[in-house]
């Protein structure tokens, strides 16, 4: 089928067109081309030929043509514009002429991706490209895979190096004396997907990033920095904190866009008191006869890698009861095992596979090719995901669809009844705080070990006093450097990379064993282990299923056999904080706020077993998990026990205001510290242990704290005054995700409760001292 | 004084070219660094070089008295390395060789290790010498050369001697140089047991 035949079933067909709560249509657009740019060695233009690129989007050129001319750039376009053209084009074209013009020192170029696959998937395209070049070049992968004896090979003789962040701090910067030849050679740093380069990671990559052009300085280079990124609200502040430099920004997309329909569609109520929806999944596998099948392709998104198999098992076995090959429906997800990863990319590629379930894996721009049918088994949780969801549908300027599915909870509610929501809300702004002083501290340790820092000399954009400050604390109170005249020298047994992690995740992955056959079969970082790798636990792997005998968390295995169940499992997840001390605390009227550290402790204490199709619950199972603890900075937020009972928060319609409260003050925070919503923990209480009074306890979401809570504190009226500002100003009667919550969540009275608690707050003035 | 056969080196060594090196072109080298691993932070602050001259054996320490004049310490290094027919070491194709031209290529500096003419004592020794508990140089010395050093410094602690001695406090910065003089010594004895043409897992006494 195609689309638009697509189309009419849904519209016509009384059973699913009942359901259909919006239709948003977004016309076709015949795209905007120029040439190849005059300047474009004959050599390299021929070779993008070859693939079949005669011309390019009006964007692309924009781009080349501001890097060819020396700036940086950010090109933030949709998904599927032909990002990587920006970036591959002057790179090629400069290769080649540098080995005409200065043998001698050809120019090099370092690529970074947020993980492996989409390294792996750019080698491959421009290694194609490589090929077609008159000269001798390649490109390469370096990471945690590359086997040791090539290495230095690859050091030598690498023309463009393929790595991640996390590579390039622990790996290649610290030893840039076995790198000289790639860092005097380098005239590119080429970051891709950088809106996943944000909050803590982002802050700590832009830190990395500023190493990199203080060792780029030391050999005599300073390449120019190309970034790609899905559409965001604020791509130029954005790349100018990442990159530390001024640069352009290129968002005008040039490319051809076929005709996008985006369907909303909301199940049907089963049980109308209750607010009982039927499943997405369930909904999902009703609908995939019209959606997915022969002739097209088709994705669907599921919000988490159990749902994944879950929803592959169902596709797979419909397929088989019409006599259809099951075998052009496939899984996709992270954990699974690099291989089997591939395969299916290239089965996409190929159209061997008309159907593909995935997790968000899919979201980045890992080349599948062209995809007709874009289905969102819920909410993705943020407007850039599902656009980039969306847009994975569309790709050859055909008709495209993409469908969501909203479940039941009260984020994918609200869409459902305010689609517009997510075509006029502003993009989300990308946040970042490079010069957060725990994380800056932590790279100019890096940055010292790497080169001797001259007093003065500061560090990127960061300010340069506290560069100064910090060095002379480093040399005269930590002893890690020796001051020489004005030069400060690394004087430590140390390697300071290795103790500073990028993004705080544990590397130590679970792996997930057959025991028949011997082989790993999937694996898991450890906190998502316990919930999916426990003892009991049914783990499908592209729709078959196995069970976990034995959870070995010490020794980081799991071991499981295949069955075929008729159920699936949950595994429930609770989180408390326990203060540990209180470092600082001041009042205002009826509010005490604190700041001081808290133990975090997260326990998976049971899960449900789950029929598959009818959803019944058919028993749970206790566990006995060791619970994941963390000691990190938080701030609290209390209020007297006399004042929530006058505002109703402790009991009835108004009290699911405090949680929806904590909720809001946690995003406030994020915008006035700059950092990611996971940068920040939150867990509001209506009666908390150590304060005997509701409590919202903000906490940072990094192992031993990042400084982010400690920054909040110190401006938490004013966070609190962005909160009510959010609230006031938003258009929602009783609340709505965009501010509180929505009522499904904090109750009819959410909203107004939440602007009495803050009106309360700021009734009283502060009390100064 | 040293004795031994370059062909028979050449041959325990598995590396053909070191059997054309005269034994007064053999330079034998020990450094002490500013830490147990690699990286750019890494210093070469003690470099321990001996060789033949006529009848004595001439071993030289180079000391980098603090970082800013590693440069000026560097290529003295390298005016004592440069004729050297042969390097010999203990465990410096892994270790000694990078954190030494790390250093150079810091400074802009042509690489000194680019033959193929480098003894690594442990090598062959690891492969010839059996029934010990392992082929530390300490080991190698105490079963097979009769030697116990007195009153030590254990290598581990010379980064910590360094910066104490940078830093101006009393240190042990005096039983580094003496630790790596030891240790150059020991390069030549075992050399000469490597090319003394018998069985080298046996002890040949006092040296």
């Amino acid at each position: 089928m195609d689309v638009p035949s697509i189309l009419e079933r849904l519209r016509s067909d009384p059973a699913i067109g009942g359901s259909v709560v919006h239709w948003e249509s977004v016309p076709p657009s015949p795209g905007s081309f120029e040439g190849f740019p005059d300047w474009v060695h004959p050599a390299v233009g021929a070779a993008f030929r070859a693939r079949g690129i005669e011309r390019l989007y009006s964007h692309q050129r924009e781009a080349v043509d501001l890097v060819h001319g020396g700036e940086s750039v950010l090109v933030s376009t949709a998904t599927a514009s032909g990002k990587s053209l920006c970036y591959n084009l002057p790179v090629l074209d400069a290769l080649v002429r540098s080995r005409e013009e200065t043998p001698d020192r050809p120019a090099r170029a370092l690529y970074l991706f947020p993980t492996k696959a989409l390294s792996q998937d750019q080698v491959a395209e421009l290694t194609e490209l490589l090929q077609r070049l008159p000269v001798e070049t390649c490109a390469f992968t370096y990471d945690g895979d590359t086997p040791p004896e090539v290495r230095r090979r690859l050091r030598d003789r690498g023309d463009v190096l393929v790595t991640n962040p996390y590579m390039l701090h622990e790996g290649i910067l610290p030893n840039h004396p076995k790198w000289t030849d790639f860092f005097r050679g380098l005239r590119f740093v080429v970051a891709d997907e950088v809106h996943t380069l944000s909050g803590v990671f982002g802050s700590h990559v832009a830190n990395v990033l500023r190493r990199l052009r203080r060792i780029c300085a030391h050999y005599g280079s300073s390449p120019l920095f190309v970034g790609c990124s899905a559409t965001i609200g604020n791509p130029a502040e954005h790349g100018r904190r990442l990159f530390g430099l001024p640069l352009r920004v290129v968002d005008r997309d040039g490319s051809p866009k076929g005709e996008k329909t985006y369907v909303f569609y909301n199940p049907p109520l089963l049980n109308a008191v209750a607010g009982l929806r039927a499943s997405v999944v369930e909904e999902a596998r009703r609908l995939a006869p019209v959606l997915s099948g022969e002739g097209h392709q088709t994705i669907f998104f599921a919000k988490s890698r159990p749902t994944t198999e879950v929803l592959v098992k169902y596709l797979k076995e419909g397929a088989r009861g019409k006599g259809e090959d099951p075998g052009k429906i496939r899984s996709y997800r992270g954990g699974y095992l690099p291989d089997l990863r591939r395969e299916v990319e290239r089965d996409l590629r190929s159209g061997a596979v008309h159907t593909v379930v995935s997790t968000n894996a899919l979201e980045l721009g890992i080349d599948v090719g062209s995809l007709d049918v874009a289905v969102l088994v819920g909410y993705p949780g943020s407007v850039a995901s599902f656009f980039q969801q969306a847009g994975r549908a569309g790709r050859r300027g055909n008709p495209s669809l993409a469908l969501m599915l909203c479940r039941a909870s009260p984020d994918d509610q609200y869409l459902g009844g305010n689609p517009g929501y997510l075509f006029h809300a502003r993009r989300e702004r990308i946040a970042i705080d490079p010069d957060n002083l725990a994380i800056l501290g932590n790279h100019l340790k890096c940055a010292a070990f790497e080169l001797p820092f001259r007093r003065g000399e500061g560090f990127g954009d960061a300010p340069s006093e506290i560069v100064d400050e910090t060095l002379e604390f480093f040399a005269t109170e930590a002893g890690i450097l020796h001051r020489e005249g004005d030069r400060y020298h690394w004087m430590a047994p140390t390697y300071p990379a290795e103790d500073v992690s990028l993004d705080s995740t544990d590397m130590d992955n679970v792996v997930l064993l057959d025991v028949q056959a011997g082989s790993a079969l999937s694996e898991l970082d450890r906190a998502a282990a316990l919930e999916q790798f426990h003892e009991g636990a049914v783990v499908g792997v592209q729709g078959d299923t196995w069970v976990v005998d034995r959870f070995d968390y010490e020794g980081r295995r799991a071991y499981a056999r295949r069955a075929n169940t008729d159920y699936f499992t949950e595994a429930q997840v609770s989180r408390e904080v326990r203060v540990l001390s209180l470092e600082e605390r001041r009042e205002r009227g009826e509010f005490a706020l604190h700041r001081g550290e808290v133990h975090v402790t997260t326990i998976v204490p049971m899960f449900k077993k789950i029929r598959y199709y009818t959803r019944e619950n058919c028993g749970a199972m206790e566990l006995k998990l060791p619970p994941e603890e963390m000691d990190t900075e938080s701030l609290a937020l209390v209020l007297a026990p006399e004042a929530a009972a006058r505002l109703g928060l402790l009991a009835g319609p108004r009290a699911g205001a405090w949680k929806g409260l904590g909720n809001l003050v946690r995003f406030a925070a994020t915008l006035f510290v700059r950092c990611e919503p996971s940068d920040l923990g939150v867990v509001a209480e209506a009666r908390s242990k150590r304060f005997e009074a509701p409590t919202i306890t903000i906490y940072d979401n990094h192992p031993g704290g990042v400084g982010l809570s400690e920054a909040a504190f110190a401006g938490l009226e004013e966070i609190l005054g962005a909160a009510r500002s959010i609230l006031e100003r938003c258009g929602c009667r009783s609340g709505c995700p965009a501010c509180i919550g929505p009522p499904e969540e904090v109750g009819p009275a959410g909203k107004e409760t939440a602007l009495e608690i803050l009106g309360s707050f700021f009734a009283v003035p502060a009390i100064v001292g | 004084m040293l004795r031994a056969d370059p062909r028979r080196l050449a041959e325990e060594a598995r590396c053909p070219s070191l059997g054309e090196v005269s034994l007064r072109d053999l330079v034998f080298l020990d450094t002490e660094t500013t830490s147990l691993g690699g990286g750019a932070g890494v210093l070469v602050f003690l470099a321990g070089i001996a060789r033949v001259e006529g009848e004595e054996l001439l071993l030289r320490q180079h000391f980098l008295p603090s970082p800013g004049g590693e440069r000026a310490f560097l290529e003295a290094v390298r005016g004592d390395l440069a004729a050297a027919g042969a390097f010999v070491t203990f465990c410096g194709k892994s270790f000694d060789r990078h954190r030494l031209e790390d250093r150079f290529r810091f400074h802009g500096l042509p690489s000194l290790f680019g033959s193929e003419r480098h003894l690594d004592l442990l090598h062959p020794f690891r492969r010839n010498v059996r029934g010990i508990p392992d082929h530390r140089l300490r080991t190698l010395e105490d079963r097979l050369l009769g030697l116990r050093r007195i009153d030590d410094l254990s290598g581990e602690h010379a980064p910590q001697a360094y910066f104490d001695h940078l830093a101006g406090r009393r240190g042990e910065i005096e039983r580094v140089f003496e630790h790596n003089r030891i240790d150059v010594l020991s390069l030549v004895a075992l050399t000469a047991l490597l090319g003394a043409g018998r069985g080298i897992d046996s002890p040949i006494g006092e040296a």
